[in-house]
């Protein structure tokens, strides 16, 4: 039997029938015999509905026609092998090469009298232009210099061995710091979300942490350092050579990334267009000279860079530490979206681990609820020591806050329990995890036990999970009190997983 | 069941004639040089891409031309095109960017409105207007992220998998983005209801 809240968090995927057909039933089922969900299905089907008023007309006509004339003006132009930069629209809009183009067409419509005239005149103009600079470059010619190597220095050096290697946050770091940002990694960490692996935006909550998109990451680790990161996707590689040189011509560093790592270009050499890397993976101490070509980009695009803009003359607000600690409480109040990979830790995810280990293996629940508990059982075991370590850290900014990781460390703990009854497994690599899980949960015993453990952990959390907000409440009363009344918070100890 | 099913938004599908070649097929013609495998793709996705870039950008004549820049630049880079993660998200993808871009240089050419202030006047000032106008501004809150994904995913019909190959990140991203979006939207939707409803 579904409970409210699932009906609840499921009503969108539900009106978009995106749902597998028996949770359709389930849901329908529900709602029909639910007044309080039925009223709520309807009055968001209503919503919906309304929605549906807003028309777009589309194209007046049939505008394949003019794209194609304009495409074969182009080609016709000696432009048969497009240039992505060439803006198609610019012809009507009045780009540099678009005026081109419209001035061929007018040129092609003129008489052959005056075609010859506009030659000629064109012809002289041409000539005149390259005397003119021929005699500009040879003025020039006395003072010029070959421009040598230009690398920023100052960028920390950052690596796997520092224990420093979240790759973009790594990078974001090397970059602040060598623009003269006085954030630390573990700011950082914190302020970008990293740290509790989530993202917040002007007025939501970005929670299924695990899958937050690094170029999300590196903006808000920029946001809260004052500055801000720009991702751009360069359509040839001689264009983002060009802004790449021109960012570190300014003395700023460019976050570039191969293969899911952010590496940071301090560096160019013009002479032969290499650039000066730091890389994570290279524990030199010097920079790596290598040629350019281009990054596998932040989303696989072939050469995607991250420029970040600070400027130390422009102080950074304060580090919003009241702020920091009402994130991660709400990290932890967040609603559970149920669905088996986004699950997240946290009360609610306990509620419903707990929830779906007493049903115990039904036919056609098995599969699933097998799933939800495995993947529970790895973002445990990746996830939580990552916050906690980072929150440990935190210790030598504020001894309290040594406090708030023992609300993970009771999950890790939890984990580790776990593992001992998988007997199998090591943290960390989550496909062994996930794989010695689903066997071991496929075993009846095997889950009654982990139910209890869960108990067990709930118990030991019951100490150590209020303290984010009596420490919140201590720092910013006017944010707990906000907090509070948004997020219904309930000081009372945990209510004992369950159905609902 | 059917009761519901029946009061459940309608979802609007306006992609491309399932007959006839694929549009990866017609995209790999097109990258070998037929012109008509061009037109074609350019026909089949004219009408959906302008009315999603319509809603993206809320300008019905600058959507056509965001459109063509778009299709030119899926155009010069078919090349690159791999027809193995389907002609449609990629597509889709290149006139988001587009569309974003240029929402992009006209929010840095206007002067920064102040959001705070901002929020309670859209409600006064869409109080006298139509329905369709209302909805339409109410979208327009938004992040861009949230945005993009509502609109790809109520108007378009388009899958959290191709959505979140339209915007380049992982599925749960693209579905804890509708969430904030609907809720977001439900929020304010449920101001026109009652209004509605009054009525």
């Amino acid at each position: 039997m579904i409970a409210c809240d699932e009906v609840r968090e499921k009503l969108p995927d539900y009106l978009y029938e995106l749902l597998p057909d028996w949770q359709m039933e389930e849901i329908a089922s529900h709602t029909a015999g639910c007044e309080a969900c039925r009223e709520l299905a309807e009055s968001a089907a209503r919503e919906f509905r309304l929605l549906d008023s807003w028309e777009a007309p589309g194209p007046a006509g049939d505008t394949t026609a003019e794209f194609m004339r304009r495409l074969r003006l182009h080609q016709t132009a000696d432009l048969a092998r497009p240039d992505p930069s060439v803006s198609v629209v610019g012809i009507r809009r009045g780009g540099g090469l678009a005026r081109l183009s419209d001035l061929i067409e007018r040129f092609r419509a003129m008489p052959t009298g005056a075609k010859l005239a506009v030659s000629g005149v064109s012809l002289a103009a041409v000539v005149a232009l390259v005397f003119a600079l021929v005699a500009l470059s040879s003025r020039r010619s006395g003072v010029a210099q070959q421009p040598g190597p230009k690398v920023i220095e100052g960028v920390p050096r950052l690596g796997y061995q520092t224990g420093r290697h979240t790759p973009y946050i790594a990078a974001l770091h090397a970059v602040l710091q060598s623009l003269g940002s006085p954030m630390t990694y573990e700011e950082l960490m914190v302020a970008s979300g990293a740290a509790f692996a989530t993202a917040w935006r002007g007025g939501y909550y970005e929670y299924d942490s695990r899958v937050l998109a690094p170029e999300d990451v590196v903006r808000n680790g920029a946001i809260a350092a004052g500055g801000m990161s720009i991702r751009r996707n360069f359509q040839t590689l001689d264009e983002a050579w060009e802004a790449v040189r021109q960012s570190l011509d300014d003395g700023r560093p460019v976050i570039a990334a191969r293969r899911s790592i952010a590496y940071v270009i301090c560096g160019y050499d013009p002479q032969d267009r290499t650039v000066y890397v730091q890389h994570p993976e290279n524990a030199s101490a010097d920079y790596e000279q290598r040629p350019f070509e281009g990054s596998e980009g932040v989303y696989g695009g072939p050469n995607e860079f991250i420029f970040v803009k600070y400027d130390p003359a422009d102080p950074a607000p304060e580090m919003d530490w009241p702020g920091v600690l009402a994130r991660a409480v709400r990290f932890d109040q967040w609603p559970f979206y149920v669905r088996a990979d986004q699950f997240d830790a946290g009360r609610a995810a306990y509620d419903m681990w707990a929830a779906t280990l007493r049903r115990g293996v039904s036919e056609n629940g098995a599969a699933s609820d097998v799933r939800v508990t495995v993947t529970m059982a790895a973002v445990m075991a990746d996830r939580r020591a990552c916050a906690q370590a980072v929150l440990t850290d935190y210790g030598t900014l504020d001894q309290r806050l040594v406090e708030a990781a023992g609300h993970y460390g009771a999950e890790v703990k939890l984990w580790q329990q776990m593992r001992g009854v998988l007997a199998q497994g090591k943290q960390g690599q989550s496909s062994e995890v996930m794989k010695a899980a689903q066997e071991g949960f496929m075993q009846q015993a095997v889950r009654e036990q982990a139910a209890r453990l869960v108990e067990q952990a709930r118990d030991e959390d019951k100490a150590a999970v209020n303290v984010l907000p009596d420490l919140l409440q201590e720092w910013s009363p006017e944010v707990y009190e906000s907090l509070a009344k948004e997020l219904k918070w309930q000081r009372a100890p945990i209510t004992p997983g369950g159905e609902r | 069941m059917s009761a519901m099913r029946n009061s459940r938004p309608r979802l609007v599908y306006l992609e491309a004639d399932e007959s006839g070649p694929s549009d990866e097929a017609l995209a790999s013609a097109g990258a070998a040089g037929d012109p008509r495998a061009i037109e074609e793709l350019y026909r089949r996705y004219q009408r959906p891409v302008i009315c999603y870039l319509q809603r993206l950008v809320r300008d019905n004549d600058l959507a056509v031309d965001l459109f063509m820049e778009a299709f030119f630049r899926a155009y010069a880079n078919l090349g690159r095109f791999d027809p193995r993660r389907g002609f449609r998200p990629w597509l889709y993808r290149i006139a988001t960017n587009v569309g974003l871009d240029w929402l992009r240089q006209r929010a840095r050419a206007l002067p920064p409105a102040d959001a705070a202030a901002q929020e309670p006047s859209v409600f006064e000032a869409v109080a006298e207007r139509e329905l369709s106008r209302q909805v339409e501004e109410i979208v327009a809150v938004l992040p861009d992220e949230q945005r993009t994904a509502f609109i790809l995913r109520h108007y378009q019909g388009l899958s959290y998998a191709e959505i979140a190959a339209v915007c380049g990140c992982p599925e749960g991203t693209v579905r804890s983005r509708m969430h904030y979006a609907v809720r977001i939207l439900r929020a304010k939707l449920r101001f026109l209801v009652e209004e509605a409803d009054e009525r």
